[in-house]
């Protein structure tokens, strides 16, 4: 259905169901707006947008909530409405501090711009204001009750959007003030979304206050490194140093990735690289370390062989740095022994690597079966796309979940068990006879099967058990898209690269043509021996098969302890990072890599998704991005390699990597382009003698996952009120 | 370098709110039980549980409301902005008897506010406040719809018209 009416003069058309605002902006009239957001609910609060419908009995209205129909007539700027916008602009500032002059939100305020747009209006009541205290006392946002004009978006997003609900109207009349109960500080999830979405600056970050006036502020887009989403974030830089994160689209961000990028001004950073001399690590030169590495290597090669020197990779650095990481070992070193610690996470049997659904389209499932309850933690957006799916789109939850959290209010039913009790249940209620089953899993498989599509959200971490019990379940449902947890920024983007010691980049398995064809592309010798894996790697080093490892951005020691006597048996150990790791702490080489910040080049997130990263400060003192680094060594060893800038090494891979051919950055590559999905082949290592104890518990935790978050101070920030309030 | 602003009037955001939690018993806390259970599964349901967690208490402190909130799985501070909006809901214990005056126009104009002074002097308490030994608390209220009357005291279930300032605390000395 289709509805014509005139707005400012002009004949327009818009869907049923469309407000005249949506109709204004369709002839291009500007209608100021507040409380309005196209993501929110309609609240009509603030009646700046009263538009005239021209014969109406209301004659002015809001245009936010009222609904465009047939034959309307509307004027969006006669001076009548001019008037009546100033009068509700001179109402929204008899207690408004205007105190712009010291507002993080001056020039991003939407009131300031109305203001100035409009005029001040000549003050005719009290001039003496009455202002609210200010709340310095929650954690990592700052509240300026004075400043708020009511609108109500903080309320609705951390409602509607975060499912959270931390923010509420209080009190009444001219003492209504957005609290929280009993005015307590905040101890929410710490996302900032209420700060971005508030028109005025009556939310504030305390990061960013003082910091710089929005416009002189230069920025970069990027993407956020802290889990497998891949969120796009732009960094606002003032004197080439980042002062912010934001949200460039109007995405969400969560906490870690609008707060915890500073963890790269965090005075642990690694600053020279540095060598080991008479058993203690000390600053050296590029040159020296260089040298140094290239001479090990060389030496290790010629005495030991060259099958006993290997390289991990990271599931943190660029496409690019894996590229090149991995060309270098198989290219330039002359060994297959290239992988990551990474394949560690991947569901044991499921393609993960390929499956995952575009996380935008989880709202589109009718039913969505989650079988991680920690997913909010893991994977912030994919939570926030679950809250959105049911409480946008009235999607139908079905939670499997032992403890309690704020998913358990969305769900329609909750399987209070484990994963694996829940999918036996499942199946055994949705088949044929299924009698005896409980209660509660009944209720589920009833809401899963009446739904004609369901999205499967996979835990970050399933047994070979759960996995065939997840592809069991979806041969009983319909339209079932799996959406794994990913907790590791660019696990997608190393397999992508060939960080897998027996296949190339592409996911082209190693044998006689395809180590013809790399040969030939890379202009090289290649080595045909099948290389070892990455725990392979690490088994070896006792039975002296491993002499030498070059680990790039992973910390096998940090994530399990009993590691570090074996690292030290190694003859030559270089590590690159941009964090004094524990496993750093042992090496005989340590390089100082650039941070996220810090570098340009691409991601590829969970959804086969490419990420532009471009470069907002410069590395801090000698460090480099990690490719760099590793052209260095390569160029020292007599490896050809000529790469200006990431970009070349982007062009080198769209050449030999056919999923990257065309991608388009902001596009997905299909997973049908993969020459392994749906095949046997399985990228997942099974954890055999080393690296069981690996630290997983704290792993999940929102503020403390890993190296880099727990050295913000944003973040550690939070992490203190967390645990003070063991919430 | 502060952000408070130099000009105007601030006030405290507990102004009016008293954090004490006074004598909520257990059995009080079994009674929300049962309310709670009542109304869960139906919405808007949040306006009569807190009505009849008042009755329970007398009073709506804060572990109360935290309490209602995590019974009917709703934000807590949802519930703070609800109960502070009604003014039928107190988050203040109040005393036996509650003395509401009324400050609407009709008794406005017929001297209601010297009634609340004299309240407050002889009483020793605040508006919103209760007595030490508990028998009373002066509440100040809008139009009772009673203008015919002004100036107009309720005390509890009673109400006395025309009352004098100087005659309340007889009406008032008339509860024990
Ligand atoms: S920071 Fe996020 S979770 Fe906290 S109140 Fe704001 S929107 Fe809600
Ligand atoms: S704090 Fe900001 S977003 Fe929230 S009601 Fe006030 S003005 Fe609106
Ligand atoms: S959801 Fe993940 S990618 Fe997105 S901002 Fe948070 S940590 Fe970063
Ligand atoms: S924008 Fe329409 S009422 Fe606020
Ligand atoms: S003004 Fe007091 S009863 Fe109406």
């Amino acid at each position: 259905m289709e509805i014509k009416l005139t707005v400012d003069d002009k004949p327009v058309t818009v869907k049923a169901g469309s407000t005249i605002l949506d109709a204004a902006k369709a002839v291009g009239s500007k209608v100021p707006t507040l409380c309005q957001d196209d993501n929110l609910h309609p609240f009509g609060s603030c009646r700046i947008c009263l538009v005239e419908v021209v014969g109406s009995p209301r004659k002015f209205t809001p245009s936010c909530t009222t609904p465009a129909m047939e034959g309307m007539v509307v004027r969006t700027m006669s001076p009548a409405i001019i008037d009546i916008r100033k009068t509700v602009l001179e109402l929204l500032l008899i207690n408004h501090p205007l105190d712009c002059p010291v507002c993080d939100k001056a020039g991003e305020c939407r009131l300031q711009d109305l203001v100035h747009e409009y005029g001040l209006g000549k003050p005719r009541f009290d001039p003496v204001k009455k202002y609210l205290p200010a709340d310095y006392e929650s954690p990592i946002i700052e509240r300026n009750i004075s400043r708020c004009i009511l609108c109500g978006k903080c309320v609705r997003i951390c409602d509607e959007q975060n499912a959270v609900g931390e923010w509420a109207f209080t009190r009444r009349g001219t003492k209504a003030r957005i609290s929280t109960d009993f005015d307590r500080p905040l101890n929410c999830e710490f996302c900032g979304e209420c700060v971005d979405i508030c028109p005025v600056g009556a939310l504030t970050t305390r990061q960013f206050r003082y910091r710089g006036r929005p416009w002189n502020l230069a920025s970069a887009r990027s993407v956020c490194n802290y889990c497998g989403c891949g969120c796009v974030i732009r960094y606002d830089t003032r004197d080439g140093r980042a002062v912010r994160v934001v949200a460039p689209n109007d995405n969400y961000l969560c906490s870690k990735g609008r707060f915890g990028w500073d963890a790269v001004h965090h005075a642990d950073r690694i600053m020279t690289p540095k060598m080991r001399v008479g058993g203690k690590l000390v600053d050296c030169t590029w040159e020296e370390a260089v040298s140094v590495i290239a001479t090990n290597l060389n030496v290790i090669r010629t005495k030991r062989g060259v099958d006993t020197i290997g390289g991990l990779g990271s599931v943190r650095t660029t496409n690019e740095d894996n590229y090149v990481f991995q060309k270098f070992l198989r290219a330039v070193v002359g060994t297959n022994n290239v992988d990551m610690l990474g394949r560690l996470r991947i569901p044991r049997g499921l393609d993960s690597a390929f499956f995952s659904g575009e996380l935008a389209k989880i709202r589109s499932h009718r039913a969505i079966l989650v079988l991680d309850a920690d997913v909010g933690e893991i994977n912030p957006r994919t939570g926030i796309e679950i809250v959105n799916a049911v409480n946008r789109r009235g999607g139908r939850l079905v939670l499997v979940n032992k403890g309690e959290n704020k998913f358990n209010v969305l769900a329609e039913a909750v399987i209070v068990d484990s994963a694996e009790a829940a999918l036996t249940g499942l199946i055994a209620a949705l088949s044929p006879g299924g009698q005896g089953v409980r209660e509660d899993i009944r209720r589920a498989a009833v809401v899963l099967l009446e739904e004609p599509s369901v999205a499967i959200i996979v835990p970050a971490r399933v047994s070979a058990k759960e996995v065939s019990l997840i592809k069991q379940l979806a041969g009983l449902l319909q339209g079932v898209t799996f959406y794994p947890l990913v907790k590791r920024s660019n696990l997608q983007g190393g397999l992508d690269m060939g960080v897998i010691s027996d296949y190339y980049p592409g996911y082209r398995k190693q044998g006689e043509d395809t180590t013809a064809a790399f040969a030939a592309s890379w202009n090289a010798m290649l080595p045909d021996k099948p290389g070892m894996n990455a725990l392979q790697m690490l088994e070896g080093i006792a039975s002296k098969k491993t002499a030498a490892l070059y680990i790039m951005g992973d910390d096998p020691v940090g994530s399990d302890r009993k590691l570090a006597p074996v690292l030290k048996d190694l003859e030559f150990l270089v590590v690159q990072d941009i964090f004094m790791s524990e496993t750093a702490k042992l090496a005989d080489v340590v390089l100082p890599a650039a941070g996220s910040a810090e570098k340009s080049g691409t991601f590829t997130n969970v959804e086969r998704r490419l990420q532009e990263l471009s470069q907002a400060e410069e590395p801090l003192a000698e460090a480099k991005s990690d490719w760099e680094i590793i052209q260095l060594i390569a160029r020292k060893m007599g490896g050809a390699m000529n790469y200006a800038s990431p970009k070349d090494v982007l062009a080198e891979i769209r050449s030999v990597v056919p999923q990257y051919r065309d991608l388009a950055p902001g596009a997905c590559w299909p997973a049908e382009l993969s020459p392994i999905a749906g095949t046997d082949a399985d990228l997942s290592l099974a954890s055999g003698t080393i690296m069981k104890d690996e630290v997983i518990t704290s792993d999940r935790l929102l503020f403390s996952s890993g190296m880099t978050i727990t050295r913000s101070q944003e973040i550690s920030t939070i992490r203190r009120v967390k645990v003070a309030t063991g919430k | 370098m502060s952000q408070e602003p130099a000009a105007g009037v601030t006030e405290t955001p507990n102004e009016g709110v008293d954090l004490r939690d006074m004598s909520i018993k257990p059995e009080m806390y079994r009674k929300i039980d049962r309310i709670i259970e009542k109304y869960r599964s139906r919405p808007g349901s949040l306006i009569p549980v807190l009505q009849q967690a008042q009755e329970v208490c007398g009073y709506l402190p804060d572990k109360v409301q935290r309490y209602i909130a995590a019974g009917l799985k709703i934000s807590p501070s949802v519930v703070f902005g609800v109960a502070t909006f009604y003014s039928f809901f107190t988050l203040v214990p109040r005393g036996k008897h509650v003395i509401r005056v009324c400050l609407g126009t009709a008794c406005y104009v017929n001297r209601s506010e010297e009634i609340v002074d004299k309240l407050k002097e002889k009483l020793g308490i605040q508006v919103g406040e209760i007595t030490k030994d508990g028998k009373y608390s002066i509440e100040a209220v809008r139009c009772l719809g009673a203008c015919g009357l002004a100036p107009v005291v309720v005390v509890g279930q009673d109400t006395y018209g025309a009352v004098a300032a100087t005659k309340v605390m007889d009406i008032v000395n008339k509860y024990e």
